[in-house]
């Protein structure tokens, strides 16, 4: 067998790392640390999603139900920055970290201790933003975009917000400590022969996301410092009455908020273009294709941050409009390319892969709407309604949801040598994709008529209907989650064994056992293509004897 | 040039140009600054990873090479395996309690900035403590070797092969 033989240290068995929950308190293996960012993803998930379940249950008819105005602005606040910062783009962190050591045949990451403090960070600052809940007037309630003045200490007071600041600069150094080490970990330690355009996709994906981290949370680090000092110490840089300019802290918030969608989106990118190939028994059709369009997306996400600056009157339209419009092109490339992998394939429809083509339509149908939305004239009409939130929820929820269960399903065999239940796997998924579209299809409807976002009642009683069938669905997605916890409770005690290479996959996790041991290989492949484990499969027997 | 420099060059082009439209068609000063520093900052990782291919000894590329590898064509020639010694594969850290306790320390220092000084300089403590438990640490771990940089100091005669290994690397072995 060639393979390239690996100086494994052999740890005596006295030094054996601890189990339990000392284990992964001291842990630096880049494995436990993604199964922590996973988990703790999840949770954040779960507790946005339970606050989202509350504050459609008010919308579900007009009038004030369950609870009043301010707290429903809290809990929509929560529930944004929560979803969007501390779960969205953080569980593609947690499998970046377990899966891209394991892809480029590295023992662990750049900066293993770095890799812990990263998470650390991240936990506790998830904690003191949650912490918000516990003080007087409870956590902020500015949106989670927190624009002053809605954010500042004359209209929203109390240390809610404060915690809120604090918190998410928590995070923001974690994500930028991680993505130093994740960057230099790509570009440094690929195993032999493992070329850049040899890397697997999803790699490609974590380190353009990573790039994005890197250049784009400096941005959000630097306006909630001013606007903690402007709250706490006096300064005025948002304040116009003493000079400021609340517009600054849009331009600031925008700058990292427009690529955060791709910091989100593009590792999902690299997972569907992991299990497009993988369940239709094809190579992917225009691997360097792929890769550009995840390049041109990242950098053109840097320069139309104002589109959603549009209705301030401050910034320049026709610039914005265009490189928004011109995002369509590589989104495009991306999904011909998977079409065109699926082409004559000899597809399964197994879970992961169901889970991939619905993400490839929810995305659709979020990207087509994002490109009406980027035009000046229609982005007047339905700025700040319904219509917006339909579009962001379908490419930030559906999306990146349906990306992330396709990939649940498709690695939990590595990460713990069983399979997920796929009979449960087909009740989760359509359950999943049925209440998902019930609940933010009509939402496009509630927009098109008028209904502003933000609102705990509302005065038109027709959008009472579309509302509760919008409630309605939000609850059957509950149901799909559920079901979801429900078959990994039960496949990580009783799931069908996995061995190492249940799919047949392509890149070079497939390789090593399942789980990985601790140092990941005990010998790898030499790396001929961007599919070693599938070059490994298949190699004509005289091709192996020769080696 | 390397695939990961050009990238990054690639994107500074796109931060530079941008940014010089953009500020002829706005004459906005924020926005302009942001995309210039997206010029800037990538194509200084970029110019980096240059010159850290020009320090190695390996041939150097042909204009044209580097001219189709920056368009993202592959080269006429593609490349062989990277050079890169095998410690770099097998070396892991022992576990550690210290990014734990900086994370905490770092926490409630700047948690210290809404609740008072106090918290600060007990977050702050924290954070100094647990930076210079990390530090000694990873000292222990160069001076003494992986496996025994948990324990104390091994006695001269009980050298672990780690540290053997360190201080007297063989210098027969291919770095390939």
């Amino acid at each position: 067998m060639a393979t390239t033989e690996l100086p494994v240290p052999a740890l005596p068995e006295a030094h054996e790392e601890p189990a339990g929950l000392v284990d992964y308190l001291i842990t630096v293996d880049h494995k436990k640390i993604g199964i922590l960012y996973i988990f703790t993803a999840f949770a954040v998930f779960l507790l946005g999603g339970v606050l989202a379940l509350l504050f459609r249950l008010e919308l579900a008819q007009p009038g004030l139900q369950v609870m009043g105005q301010n707290t429903y602005n809290q809990l929509f606040t929560i529930h944004g920055t929560i979803m969007v910062l501390l779960f969205a783009a953080q569980v593609s962190t947690g499998l970046g970290n377990y899966l891209m050591p394991l892809q480029i045949g590295a023992a662990d990451v750049a900066f293993p201790r770095l890799n812990a403090m990263s998470y650390w960070l991240y936990l506790f600052g998830t904690l003191v933003l949650l912490s918000s809940f516990f003080v007087a007037g409870g956590p902020a309630a500015s949106g989670w975009t927190a624009y002053p003045p809605l954010s500042d200490a004359k209209y929203l007071q109390g240390t809610g917000m404060d915690l809120w600041i604090i918190g998410l600069a928590l995070a923001g150094i974690a994500g930028i400590i991680g993505a130093v080490n994740l960057v230099t970990t790509i570009f440094r330690m690929r195993v032999p022969g493992m070329t850049m355009f040899r890397m697997p996709l999803f790699t490609w994906g974590i380190l353009v996301n990573q790039l994005l981290i890197l250049f784009a949370f400096p941005a959000i680090t630097a306006a909630l410092a001013m606007l903690f000092v402007d709250r706490n110490f006096g300064a005025a840089f948002f304040d116009p009455a003493r000079g400021g300019s609340p517009v600054l802290y849009q331009h600031l918030f925008w700058f990292f908020g427009h690529p955060e969608v791709y910091i989100v989106i593009l590792p999902m990118f690299g997972i569907v273009s992991e299990v497009i190939p993988v369940f239709s028994r094809k190579p992917i059709f225009g691997y360097r294709a792929l890769v550009f369009a995840f390049f041109g997306i990242a950098a053109l996400s840097f320069g139309v941050w104002a589109h959603h600056m549009f209705t301030t009157d401050a910034v320049y339209l026709p610039f914005f409009a265009v490189l928004t419009m011109l995002i369509a092109v590589p989104t495009g490339i991306k999904i011909f390319n998977w079409i065109g992998t699926m082409w004559r394939g000899s597809i399964s429809f197994t879970t992961p892969m169901l889970m991939a083509i619905a993400f490839i339509f929810v995305f659709l149908v979020g990207g087509i709407t994002g490109v009406f939305l980027a035009s000046p004239p229609i982005d007047f009409q339905t700025n700040d309604t319904y219509y917006v939130v339909a579009h962001f929820h379908y490419v930030m929820v559906g999306a990146l949801l349906f990306a992330m269960f396709a990939g649940f399903y498709f690695w939990f065999p590595k990460f713990t040598g069983r399979l997920l239940s796929d009979r449960l796997g087909k009740w989760h998924f359509w359950i999943l994709f049925i209440g998902f579209n019930v609940t933010f299809f009509v939402q496009f409807n509630l927009g098109l008529e008028g209904m502003p976002r933000r609102i705990a009642d509302y005065p038109i009683r027709s959008w009472g209907t579309y509302n509760y069938i919008s409630t309605v669905g939000s609850f059957l997605m509950a149901v799909g989650v559920l079901v979801f916890i429900w078959n990994f409770i039960v496949s990580i005690r009783r799931g069908q064994p996995a061995g190492d290479d249940p799919w047949e996959g392509n890149s070079l996790e497939w390789v090593t056992s399942s789980p990985p041991p601790h140092h990941n290989f005990h010998e790898i492949p030499e790396i001929h293509s961007e599919r070693p484990a599938f070059d490994l499969r298949h190699r004509s027997p005289s091709e192996a004897d020769a080696r | 040039m390397t695939d990961e420099a050009a990238m990054m060059l690639r994107v500074s082009l796109f931060g530079f140009v941008t940014g010089i439209v953009y500020w002829f068609v706005s004459y906005e000063p924020l926005g302009t600054v942001a995309l210039l520093l997206l010029g800037a900052g990538p194509g200084f990782a970029g110019l980096v990873l240059v010159q850290e291919r020009r320090k190695q000894a390996d041939p150097a590329e042909s204009r044209g090479d580097t001219l189709r590898r920056f368009a993202g064509i592959p080269p006429l020639d593609p490349p062989g395996p990277r050079d890169k010694r095998d410690d770099d594969l097998g070396v892991l850290p022992l576990p550690s309690i210290w990014p734990f306790a900086t994370s905490l320390g770092l926490a409630i220092m700047l948690t210290g900035l809404i609740y008072g000084l106090w918290l600060l300089v007990l977050g702050g403590g924290i954070a100094a403590y647990a930076t210079w438990g990390w530090l000694a640490a990873i000292n222990r771990e160069n001076r003494y070797g992986r496996i025994q940089a948990e324990d104390d100091p091994p006695p001269e005669d009980q050298v672990t092969p780690a540290a053997e290994a360190r201080a007297d690397p063989d210098p027969d072995r291919a770095d390939g």
